[in-house]
């Protein structure tokens, strides 16, 4: 049987509907080489899910974190947005917005942030650029 | 039947030279365009023509151009308001055409039950003869399972018979018995084959016939009940089932001869509430037309009847999508002159093994009645990844000869270097001279290829 990949947007979709259909606040799902965790959260305008989906990545030098699917970025703080030197808020780098949900981006082990790659509010594709972290000092 | 929706945005679910042509349609209408692309798509000047664009995957079709659940997020985050498939990928998938619509778009093209009406073969058939359109020889139901009935039908047809699998098409899926003898092991290969490649083991038979002709015709459809068919095409030049050269008007059949079976067509559609674009495709032997499928979407070849007709069918397509009433009637449908299009492709012309690379050189021909739709300019790679269309040469002359004549001095204009395209091939079939006379079958292009040891 082959692998899931846990970062295909399909899959996460479809977790994430099975667990709103069964009541279950969550998941978490960790392999060596990949993991996915998802929460699933009543909210004042609808369900919120949490998402975070990383591969394992290379530690030392500067990260580029991509968009894991299509969504609208938003940074995890406006006020820190493109700081040098910021810490990712809750190990992400910020949400890909897809209609009421917000899909949170992994910043992976490297979360001192060094600078956001996208401006707020725009549609990133797949693979797209979003910010770069690096290892904290 | 699906209201009619406005929408001024349009996601186009597909890549390369098809996209493009789509794009220009939209801009053309004023409507604005989403191209969605793999990452192996991502740089490719024709992505960035469009007024977004937007990766959904990564290069594997499956991953991106086949990902409904990836093509459906970028069309709500776009804020699109209809989807055009184009043609291939997800263009003649029902849950697609479903799915779309149940997020709120319009599906640029018929809606599911047409397409998989049209998708099972048998039911194809039935629906045709219900409508008048003749078939090939053979009963339009599943074949049986019981040796003895298997045999009362070949018996009933005539040898040669061809089994073919009811979810098959594109030449896959089919197996000629020459003889009874071959009977039953050809048609359990065939069921088995059937079974894994498309998911039902439902088969059905009819004649084989040894010599046609692969003709089409191309209808127009709104969601009022209005029909029209834009003329007839000649795809008789294939190989592998690949068409490699397509004209319009097919060379030596009348008016006279092919007007009731257009006719027919039309009270087809009308007859199973088709919309959008379609092709009846035929094989024509002896006098005589077999519906053999419709194709429920724009089809590479469309330009050609664009150019005889003067009608531009992907803007046809749009506005039957917007709800508009069609802006033709049959006695308006005209078709003069003749058309001719070419398939560059980027292929060994020897050995037809697909050829990837940058493209270092490109010089399109230029002239009265000559087109040229592609995607490529120089500098642009040609990923491995995807079909190897890189260009359609389409030449429009007053007849086939003159058009011939044309595409002759179109395709020796042609530069393109960096890759291996099958130009050389294209310059040297056009000088065979049974092409020239016109009227060859759909086997002719391979005989010809082995007498000249390249296949």
């Amino acid at each position: 049987m082959s692998k899931l990949d846990l970062s295909d947007p399909a899959i996460i979709e479809r977790l994430s509907a099975a667990l709103e259909v069964a009541g279950i606040n969550g998941i978490e799902i960790t392999r060596p080489d990949q993991s996915l965790l998802i929460r699933v959260a009543g909210s004042a305008d609808g369900h919120a899910r949490q998402v975070r989906s990383s591969k394992t990545d290379v530690g030392g030098a500067v990260v580029v974190v991509t968009a894991p699917m299509v969504g609208e970025f938003w940074p995890s703080d406006l006020s820190r947005t493109g700081a040098p030197g910021a810490f990712a808020a809750g190990d992400t780098v910020g949400f890909l917005k897809v209609g009421p949900i917000l899909l949170p981006v992994s910043a992976g082990p490297s979360k001192c942030l060094r600078q956001h790659l996208v401006e707020p509010g725009t549609i990133v594709g797949f693979g797209d650029p979003i910010a770069e972290v690096e290892p904290e000092a | 039947m699906q209201p009619h929706q406005h929408f001024d945005k349009v996601l186009i679910a597909n890549r390369g030279e098809i996209a493009l042509r789509v794009v220009r349609a939209c801009r053309e209408m004023g409507l604005k365009t989403v191209v969605v692309c793999s990452q192996a798509d991502k740089d490719a000047a024709y992505v960035k023509s469009a007024d977004q664009s937007v990766c959904i995957g990564p290069p594997a079709a499956s991953k991106s151009y086949l990902n409904q659940h990836a093509i459906l997020l970028a069309a709500r985050l776009t804020g699109a308001g209809a989807v055009h498939p184009g043609y291939g990928f997800l263009s003649e998938n029902t849950r697609f055409s479903a799915a779309v619509e149940e997020a709120g778009l319009t599906f640029i093209g018929p809606d599911a039950s047409a397409i998989a009406t049209m998708g099972d073969k048998i039911a194809a058939k039935s629906a045709m003869v219900a409508a008048g359109v003749p078939c090939v020889p053979g009963p339009d139901a599943e074949l049986p399972s019981e040796a003895d009935a298997i045999r009362a039908v070949a018996a009933e047809i005539g040898y040669p018979v061809i089994v073919k699998a009811a979810g098959g098409g594109g030449g896959r899926g089919m197996r000629v018995v020459l003889t009874e003898a071959e009977l039953l092991e050809a048609v359990s290969l065939t069921r088995e084959e059937a079974r894994k490649a498309f998911g039902t083991p439902a088969l059905y038979m009819e004649k084989f016939l040894q010599h046609p002709r692969h003709i089409e015709i191309q209808v127009l459809c709104d969601t009022h009940g209005n029909a029209v068919w834009l003329g007839h095409r000649d795809c008789s030049m294939q190989r592998r089932h690949q068409k490699v050269v397509e004209e319009a008007p097919a060379p030596g059949i009348s008016d006279a001869l092919i007007g009731p079976v257009g006719a027919a067509c039309v009270a087809a559609c009308k007859q199973i509430g088709y919309r959008g674009v379609g092709t009846f495709e035929f094989l024509y032997e002896d006098g005589a037309f077999y519906f053999i499928e419709m194709n429920t979407r724009l089809q590479v070849e469309h330009p050609v009847t664009e150019e005889t007709s003067g009608i531009d069918i992907v803007q046809q397509q749009l506005r039957v999508a917007q709800g508009e009433f069609l802006s033709m009637e049959q006695g308006d449908v005209t078709c003069t002159g003749h058309a001719i299009e070419c398939r560059i492709n980027a292929e060994d012309p020897a050995t037809f093994m697909p050829s990837a690379g940058v493209i270092t050189a490109l010089q399109l021909p230029e002239g009265e009645g000559i087109r040229v739709d592609t995607h490529v300019e120089v500098g642009y790679k040609v990923s491995p990844y995807y079909d190897s269309l890189i260009a359609k040469l389409i030449v429009t002359g007053r007849d086939r000869a003159d058009a011939m004549q044309r595409t002759r001095s179109a395709l020796a204009a042609f530069r393109l270097e960096g890759i291996a395209t099958n130009l050389p091939l294209l310059r040297e079939l056009f000088e065979d001279a049974a092409f020239a006379e016109g009227e060859t079958d759909i086997h002719y292009l391979e005989k010809w290829l082995k007498t000249r040891g390249a296949a």
